[in-house]
């Protein structure tokens, strides 16, 4: 509100502006750790201190002017009005009130999720990092809006890691159109961008309990602790997992804190007390990674068949190109990319795996009535199976599986969690190498990233939860290029025309 | 039923702008760009139809590929984040800085109007005439309706979002209109202001978590995209409406300013 005279001071005005404007995009485009935006950041403000101070004397005598000639008018309550309507739209910031317009009802959290989530107390913080240009971002922002409006100790952020890698690096290396679920330190990565797993990594996170890993001893087995193993076993501590050790008089009973039981490359066998402890323990849904090499009875073969995992008792020899290159010698296995099954281990894997001196592992033919399985590793069609030590072939040359994961519910307890109980259930992965848990293998192309989804499958907990059917329907569009061009002309050329049409029709009429 | 003179100022306000070669221009250009963005996100959904078909691993997921994600919300988007920075300072620019220019101000001013009349009459006027603006959708809904099966009620709150958040933008055009005396400068400057206020929440991301906070609440065009997006949050409007309000008042007691000022 200034007099003209006081106009002179609107250019200082509008060039802070524009720099505030030219340090915000340069800053979006060098990252926050630039000098010349914060430069520019402190250029605006000082022009615009400096602007209002000059013009200081100018502004409270238009104030003055204001007050002292202002016609009593609804300004007043217009103002406070409007106060009044920001003050509600800041309460209900905190205590939303919306309703979600769609058909789909994509805005809104199931009831299940809503029941779940009630008791959820602690902050959670949601990180998605999906590509501005996806086609994902819309449902993902959909998402992110559901859960933080539902549940008022939910933050939610989206990343666009290629855009905003300084950003992305907070949260370690993301993978692209995941959803991290952090709260305080126990976070969890999600990769199916589904209301249910959301959802339940929330609640897993609310209630981070560090699973046990318990490693079998009393039979050659390697365990993390000794010699050689040591970034299999930082990766495992790193992931939030605790790792133990069963010996034999430990095995008779397993204790009910541990999770997973591993027997990880046996050189004799378990002993039948042994296996029927782990028989027990998977019938109360306890998980079981079983590493197999060829050429050793395990003691685990019946259980496994019991259940309709084979192990027959051969070596795979892949004769494949991809095996070859690897130089690693004959016994080197390598399972492409494109070997991977469509499984929660394997799906989302960029890299092949890398075995040595593998054992063939396979779902029977006609699986067990209850149990879910699928073979996750499947080696090339130039694989042939060979007796161990004799390396005599004793079956064709096809693709064989070098590793099988099955799921089956189970009789255990239920433990209430924030008063939603856990599903029992007990899962097996039984792959037919240990050697490439091994330092020397470890990192070898997808190997670190199979290892630890491996024991992130088996250690994860499901809670019971129903969840309704989503509508996955869109919409058709009944229009063809010819008729797109019909629109086009609609649009851009007829009523335009219409309209410019008008206006130089007034034009003439008043000239 | 005799009008009361806000509206009779309104009416006049919004046919000078409408019938009116200029009014004209500003209307055909509007749905020139409007039918531009439309023709845009019709061919990009149909596009990634197309690539879906193709690819069936390519399922966007459980909204599938809709319309009202794909066409409607992006329509809105568009014009709201740069049509109406764009026009609306052209329907405004004129409300009360040409009057000033003119001379017409003073003599308007000794008419028996009050103040909040004649702003609510020039605010209304160019509302109405934005409105006119908007009246292309309604030829974008019939196409839509014959092509395919949009939701209605989602795309009706998308619409509302648009309407108040050209609303909002009326009033400030309008407020600046008042403030200056020339109607280039009145345009400028609004455009300058509609751009931070819907552009700068997003330059300062990297700002202090409380700072950004308090401007998240500001931003106005996150608050404009949930409404497009189909979900009706009554934050959002009574923030739409509230800050319009205020500008309203600041408004009226500029005019009341330049009323005493001459």
């Amino acid at each position: 509100m200034m007099q003209e005279s006081d106009s002179r001071y609107l250019p200082f005005l509008v060039l802070s502006a524009f720099l505030f404007l030219t340090a915000g995009f340069l800053q979006s485009l060098s990252g926050p750790e630039a000098i010349p935006p914060k430069l520019l950041f402190v250029a605006a403000a000082s022009v615009l201190v400096l602007t209002l101070v000059r013009a200081a004397a100018q502004l409270r005598h238009a104030a003055g002017r204001v007050r002292q000639l202002a016609e009593p008018g609804p300004s007043g309550t217009w103002l406070l009005l409007g106060l009044i309507l920001m003050v509600a739209a800041a309460a209900l910031g905190l205590q939303s009130i919306r309703f979600d317009a769609t058909e789909r009802k994509i805005h809104e959290l199931s009831q299940t999720s809503k029941d779940a989530l009630a008791e959820v107390e602690s902050d959670i913080e949601m990180v998605a990092f999906v590509r501005d240009n996806d086609q994902l971002r819309l449902r993902v922002d959909a998402m992110l809006d559901a859960y933080r409006t539902t549940v008022s100790n939910i933050r939610t952020r989206r990343i666009d890691p290629e855009r905003e890698p300084d950003k992305a690096r907070e949260y370690g290396t993301p993978q692209i159109n995941t959803i991290l679920v952090r709260a305080g330190d126990a976070t969890e990565v999600v990769d199916e961008l589904l209301e249910p797993d959301v959802t339940q990594a929330i609640l897993r996170v609310e209630d981070p309990r560090r699973p046990t890993v318990a490693f079998t001893i009393d039979h050659g087995e390697f365990a993390p602790d000794r010699p050689g193993f040591t970034n299999f076993r930082s990766q495992l501590i790193d992931s939030g997992i605790d790792v133990g050790r069963l010996d034999s008089n430990d095995l008779i009973n397993i204790p009910d804190h541990i999770r997973v039981v591993v027997v990880a490359g046996p050189t004799t066998a378990l002993l039948p007390g042994e296996v029927q402890a782990i028989e027990r323990f998977l019938i109360r849904g306890g998980r079981l990674a079983a590493f197999l090499d060829p050429g050793v009875e395990s003691g685990l073969e019946d259980l496994l068949e019991s259940r309709g995992i084979l192990l027959p008792n051969n070596e795979i020899i892949d004769e494949g190109q991809l095996s070859r290159a690897l130089e690693l010698g004959d016994d080197a296995v390598a399972i492409a990319a494109l070997g991977l099954a469509d499984h929660e281990i394997t799906r989302q894997l960029a890299a092949g795996v890398v075995l040595r001196s593998t054992r063939e592992v396979s779902l029977a033919p006609k699986p067990i009535f209850g149990t879910n399985g699928i073979d996750i590793l499947k080696t090339g069609n130039r694989a042939v199976p060979v007796e161990p030590g004799t390396r005599t072939a004793n079956g064709p040359r096809r693709v064989h599986s070098a590793a099988t994961a099955l799921e089956w519910e189970a009789n255990g307890p239920r433990t209430p969690a924030d008063g939603v109980a856990e599903r029992p259930y007990g899962r097996i992965v039984v792959v037919g190498d240990s050697d490439f848990l091994r330092d020397d293998l470890f990192g070898l192309y997808g190997n670190p990233a199979f290892a630890s989804r491996v024991f992130g499958w088996l250690t994860e907990r499901e809670f019971l939860l129903k969840f309704p059917t989503f509508n996955f329907a869109g919409t058709p569009l009944k229009v063809s290029g010819s008729g797109l061009t019909a629109i086009f002309y609609l649009q851009l050329v007829v009523f335009p025309l219409l309209a410019f049409a008008f206006g130089f029709f007034q034009w003439i009429r008043r000239r | 039923m005799r009008l009361p003179s806000s509206m009779h100022i309104a009416a006049r306000e919004a046919q000078g702008l409408l019938w009116s070669p200029s009014g004209a221009l500003i209307v055909g250009s509007f749905w020139v760009s409007a039918g531009l963005i439309f023709m845009l996100v019709l061919s990009r959904f149909r596009e990634a139809l197309i690539l879906t078909a193709r690819q069936p691993n390519l399922q966007a997921g459980p909204a599938g590929l809709h319309i009202n994600d794909w066409v409607i919300a992006e329509t809105f988007n568009y014009t709201g984040g740069v049509l109406l920075i764009l026009f609306v300072p052209l329907l405004t620019m004129r409300s009360f800085a040409e009057e000033r220019r003119t001379g017409n101000l003073e003599l308007l001013m000794s008419q028996p109007l009050s103040g909040s009349d004649l702003l609510i009459g020039k605010v209304g006027g160019a509302f109405l005439a934005l409105i006119g603006c908007f009246s292309i959708f309604l030829i974008q809904a019939g196409i839509l309706a014959w092509i395919t099966t949009p939701d209605w009620p989602a795309a009706l709150v998308g619409l509302l979002g648009l309407t108040l958040t050209g609303f909002l933008f009326v009033s400030f055009g309008t407020l600046v209109s008042i403030l200056t005396r020339s109607p280039i400068e009145a345009a400028v400057l609004s455009m300058g202001g509609l751009l931070i206020l819907l552009t700068g929440p997003n330059m300062v991301s990297s700002a202090p978590r409380w700072l950004r906070d308090a401007i998240e609440f500001l931003s106005v065009e996150s608050r404009f995209r949930t409404l497009t997006s189909g979900i009706l949050d009554m934050g959002d409007v009574a923030f739409l409406l509230g800050a319009s309000l205020i500008l309203l008042a600041v408004a009226l007691r500029g005019l009341d300013l330049v009323r005493w000022q001459g």
